[in-house]
């Protein structure tokens, strides 16, 4: 029954230190690489913007998991419950479930909750991480309202042999340590990879200047990864990859500023498989994928004898293909189909849900011109969701002037728990669905040791049926309606300018993001007015980060600012957090390490993301990292 | 003076005999049980007093009240949500009587009762409302806040409808009250407390509101709940016997639009109907025979008739068109 809401898009891209939005899109436009890369066409369509992480990135980004990376690296606002707890985002105004993630192609978030706790995906799960913002509900269906983030695995075909290790001490009690295994030749390749980590998070906090620190209680955390891809080159043509993902995390849930004592506990399982096969051939790519799942959501509360067992297992397939039409054009479709069965104490019986979706998308390409347009349509549970359409446009204005145009509408299904949990299930529930615009100008010009990059989204979103838990008359148990209706606008600013020479190199990036998300109906329970700012959405938010690098030295410090926000019982103020980070790094022969120090926090600023859910000082992170290679 | 204090002790004798207590000891409970309208029980009757519960076995949800002897003092939240939080009825007697009472609940007087006064009853919180408040929870605060200094409250207030109408006269009961300057003075009830209704005059029902200063966005955060015990009437019972298992007793149409027909082969009995805040909207004396009700001036919504006989009383939920 929460609501939330986000962030800016354009910084994404310069803060992930290189890719910039047309080089993104420029990526998508080149033919050659839509060959060997049959997802750009739904993972940085024309007209978005995207930003991409690849593994060398990752490396040298003040970030262990997902939510971290989007919290420190772009301007997506970052719903942390604190350190170790849930962080859910919040792109341009959108709820939690409106942003989709992606595993390999392939949808991962809770279909009970219909969002995923984003601190719960490692980033060394994954060679690739790519974040749209906007909606993209046409491509990628439910959810895709905020934003998606996809996370890929890629495999390694040089024919060498390499292990690494990562190994990370902090402060409160922090231990990281991830080991990674690649093995094979230019046909077969595995990697293995496991994960660990564990904190105390016992940080200190202050409520008032005027009262002693308190040590945050009840937040150990406990986080066991392994994954596993085999990637299989069959022939010149065809490719099989298969990939198992099991992870364990054991949580404590810290008491609330407001609460003296908690002992609740979760504990999150998850095991995921993905057999995924692709057929490239000159002017085409085919490609079929099963995944599934089988995740544990268990929550206990030791002092109100509480215990809350929750799992689903889905079963998921998917077959697209996409196809070059002459020198600029490529038409693309596919179709999916899931079955998700879901147990819960909050169920009377177990739940089911079967969806079904075809999808298509034509992309028009010339070297001032390119546009998309995309339709889906889907089935779920013998309902007929209306046609989704979009259309994006990228128009090459001038030498380095670029304009970007898209307009579509998204949806979100309704969650297994809006439609069937006891009291208040409502299972005749519609789609939260609606139009999103969106308009972007940038500008791009470099010299051979200077780059300046500066852009201006403006956006416009209005999603209608959004679902809300209300109390009816008469009813002493809340149940959900599609009664709410939010109208999203904003601007995304964004500059990057840097200087480099043989040894040095200096980088300045930021930017500022305004986003005003208002409810458009007003309601006495929960108490909403009309034109009220949504709940834990900042209007203001800004962001810079300087870095110098010297060699192989680098060091780097962001600062960011958060306006303030209204949360469900209180105000919360705005703040201004900093970190900084100091990395060197060396190569031996064919082998390479690492070694970086953070301080998080620098300026050892008391606030809160979320009401009563006090965040960490000032705190500090030493890490190594070793990777041998060898032919 | 000898004659005075005869006068004095024949007049409280007549005071007591007139009195009427609803102890809900007439309730037959197991030892750790409690009553919420799960085995099709609508209402609860002791004394001159009618409780009402709305049991939702589709959603194993309940609203109104219930009778319980649970003795649970250390368990919060939602799983001990029938105990009182002093182990006990008023007065160390066994059973009790615990209210949802989020959205107002309602005390209705039986026909010997109403227009008459409540005297009073005992009243204490919930395990589950004083630990909330003691501690806080994952959801509601703990009084005083993370300072230990918020003016917090929760407050039980009651009005009395008569002839009809919702009285504007009140009065208050603080189940917790930190508002004084002195944090030594915070207190959250955790003993059985008389409370004096007489001041609200005469009284066809009691209306319970609850309201906390831990209210959001989504209402009220302590949880909505308190314990009541020995309501103190002014008037002999009628009869405290439930007849909806012994007489054949249907109405119709339902829902209705205008009228309620319904036939009668009973002593005689007088209707009462009431709607889901407690208003009384009309009383009837019943013919043997069809009965008519006009429903005319009744806005749409939930009601329940309430039938009083010389034998008991029977009761049935309708919804107006």
């Amino acid at each position: 029954m929460k609501l939330f809401n986000n962030i800016s898009l354009f910084f994404l891209f310069f803060l992930s230190i290189s890719n910039s939005v047309f080089g993104q899109v420029d990526t998508v436009l080149n033919m050659a690489e839509i060959q060997v890369s049959a997802h750009k066409i739904r993972t940085a369509p024309i007209g978005t913007q995207a930003v991409e992480w690849n593994t060398q990135k990752l490396e040298q980004i003040n970030a262990q998991n997902v939510a971290e990376l989007l919290n420190n690296e772009t301007p997506v606002f970052i719903k942390s419950y604190g350190l170790g707890s849930l962080a859910t985002s919040s792109i341009r105004g959108g709820s939690a479930g409106h942003t989709l993630v992606l595993w390999n192609g392939l949808p991962i978030q809770s279909p009970m909750l219909g969002q995923l706790d984003l601190s719960l995906l490692p980033l060394n799960a994954t060679e690739e991480i790519t974040l749209q913002k906007g909606g993209n509900s046409a491509l990628w269906g439910s959810g895709a309202i905020g934003g998606v983030i996809s996370l890929q695995n890629q495999p390694d075909f040089s024919n060498k042999i390499s292990a690494q290790s990562g190994t990370l001490f902090g402060s409160f009690g922090t231990f990281e340590e991830q080991l990674k295994l690649n093995l094979g030749n230019e046909k077969l390749q595995s990697s293995s990879k496991v994960f660990y980590n564990h904190a105390n998070n016992d940080f200190s906090y202050s409520i008032s200047p005027s009262l002693p620190e308190k040590t945050q209680t009840n937040a150990n955390l406990s986080q066991w990864n392994y994954l596993q891809d085999i990637y299989w080159k069959i022939n010149r043509k065809n490719r099989i990859d298969a990939h198992f993902w099991r992870q364990y995390s054991k949580r404590e849930i810290p008491p609330l500023t407001t609460q003296n004592q908690s002992l609740a506990h979760q504990d999150d399982i998850a095991t995921r498989l993905l057999l995924n096969w692709q057929r490239i051939d000159n002017q085409s790519v085919l490609n079929g994928k099963i995944g599934f799942s089988d995740e544990h959501n268990n929550y206990f509360d030791d002092i109100i004898l509480l215990e809350a067992r929750n799992r689903f297992k889905s079963l998921i397939g998917e077959i697209n293909f996409q196809k070059a039409l002459r020198s600029n054009q490529k038409i693309f479709l596919g179709g999916t189909h899931s079955i998700t069965k879901a147990w819960s104490d909050g169920y009377v019986n177990p739940s089911v849900e079967n969806r079904t979706a075809l999808f298509t998308s034509y992309q028009f390409f010339q070297s001032k011109f390119q546009a998309q347009i995309s339709l889906r349509q889907e089935i779920a549970n013998d309902q007929w969701v209306p046609i989704v359409p979009s259309f994006g446009a990228n128009v090459k204005l001038n030498r380095h002037l670029n304009w970007q145009f898209k307009v579509g509408k998204n949806y979100r299904l309704p969650t297994l728990n809006d439609r069937f949990w006891n009291p208040g299930g409502n299972p005749d529930l519609l789609p939260e669905s609606g139009w999103s615009y969106e308009s972007t100008i940038s500008t791009y010009f470099n010299t051979k040791s200077l780059d300046f990059e500066i852009a201006l989204t403006g956006f416009n979103r209005t999603i209608k049926n959004q679902i809300l838990w209300i109390p009816l008359e008469g009813e002493s148990f809340w149940s959900p309606h599609n009664i709410s209706k939010v109208w999203s606008r904003g601007l995304e600013s964004y500059f990057s300018i840097s200087y480099q020479n043989e040894h040095l190199k200096i980088a300045l990036q930021g930017g500022y993001d305004f986003i005003r998300a208002s409810n458009q109906t007003s309601l006495t329970l929960p108490k909403i007015e009309k034109g009220e700012q949504v709940i834990y959405t900042p209007k203001h938010q800004t962001f810079g980060k300087f870095s110098l690098t010297w060699k192989k030295v680098q060091l780097a410090y962001r600062h960011s600012f958060t306006g303030k926000t209204s949360g469900v019982n209180e105000i919360l103020t705005s703040y201004q957090t900093g970190d900084i980070r100091l990395q060197s790094s060396t190569k031996l022969g064919s082998s390479k390490g690492s070694i970086f120090f953070n301080v998080n926090n620098l300026w050892d600023t008391p606030y809160f993301v979320i009401e009563r859910r006090p965040m960490a000082g000032r705190y500090f992170q030493i890490g190594l990292n070793i990777q041998f290679i060898s032919k | 003076m000898k004659q005075f204090f005869t006068t004095f002790f024949l007049f409280s004798a007549l005071l007591i005999s007139a009195q009427t207590i609803a102890d809900f000891e007439n309730f037959d409970l197991v030892a750790e049980s409690f009553l919420n309208g799960s085995d099709g029980t609508e209402s609860f009757e002791s004394g001159n007093i009618n409780l009402f519960v709305d049991y939702n076995p589709a959603w194993n949800s309940w609203t109104g009240f219930a009778i319980s002897n649970t003795t649970d003092t250390g368990t919060p939240g939602p799983t001990n949500q029938f105990s009182a939080i002093t182990g006990e009825g008023a007065e160390g007697s066994s059973n009790y009587a615990v209210t949802f009472a989020s959205e107002p609940s309602i005390i209705y007087l039986n026909d010997n009762a109403i227009g008459q006064p409540i005297e009073g009853f005992h009243i204490t919180n919930s395990t589950w409302a004083y630990w909330s408040m003691k501690n806080g929870d994952g959801f509601a605060k703990k009084f005083g806040g993370s300072t230990g200094d918020d003016p917090d409250w929760f407050l039980a207030t009651f009005k009395a409808y008569r002839n009809g109408l919702l009285m504007n006269d009140s009065v208050d009961f603080y189940l917790a009250d930190y508002r004084s300057q002195d944090n030594a003075d915070d207190y959250i009830i955790s003993t059985w407390e008389w409370i004096d209704l007489t001041s609200l005059g005469d009284v066809d029902s009691l209306q319970i509101s609850l309201s906390s200063s831990d209210t959001g966005n989504f209402g009220m955060n302590t949880p909505g709940y308190f314990c009541l015990d020995n309501v103190t009437t002014a008037s002999e019972p009628l009869s405290t016997k439930n007849l909806n298992n012994e007489i054949d007793f249907s109405i119709y149409p339902n829902p209705a639009t205008d009228f309620l027909i319904f036939d009668w082969k009973e002593a005689k009995g007088t209707a009462q109907i009431f709607d889901y805040q407690g208003k009384n909207w009309l009383v009837q004396e019943l013919d043997n025979g069809q009965n008519q009700i006009n429903l005319e001036a009744l806005p749409k919504g939930f009601y329940t008739i309430l039938i009083n006989t010389d034998n008991g009383f029977l009761s049935k939920k309708f919804v107006k068109n």
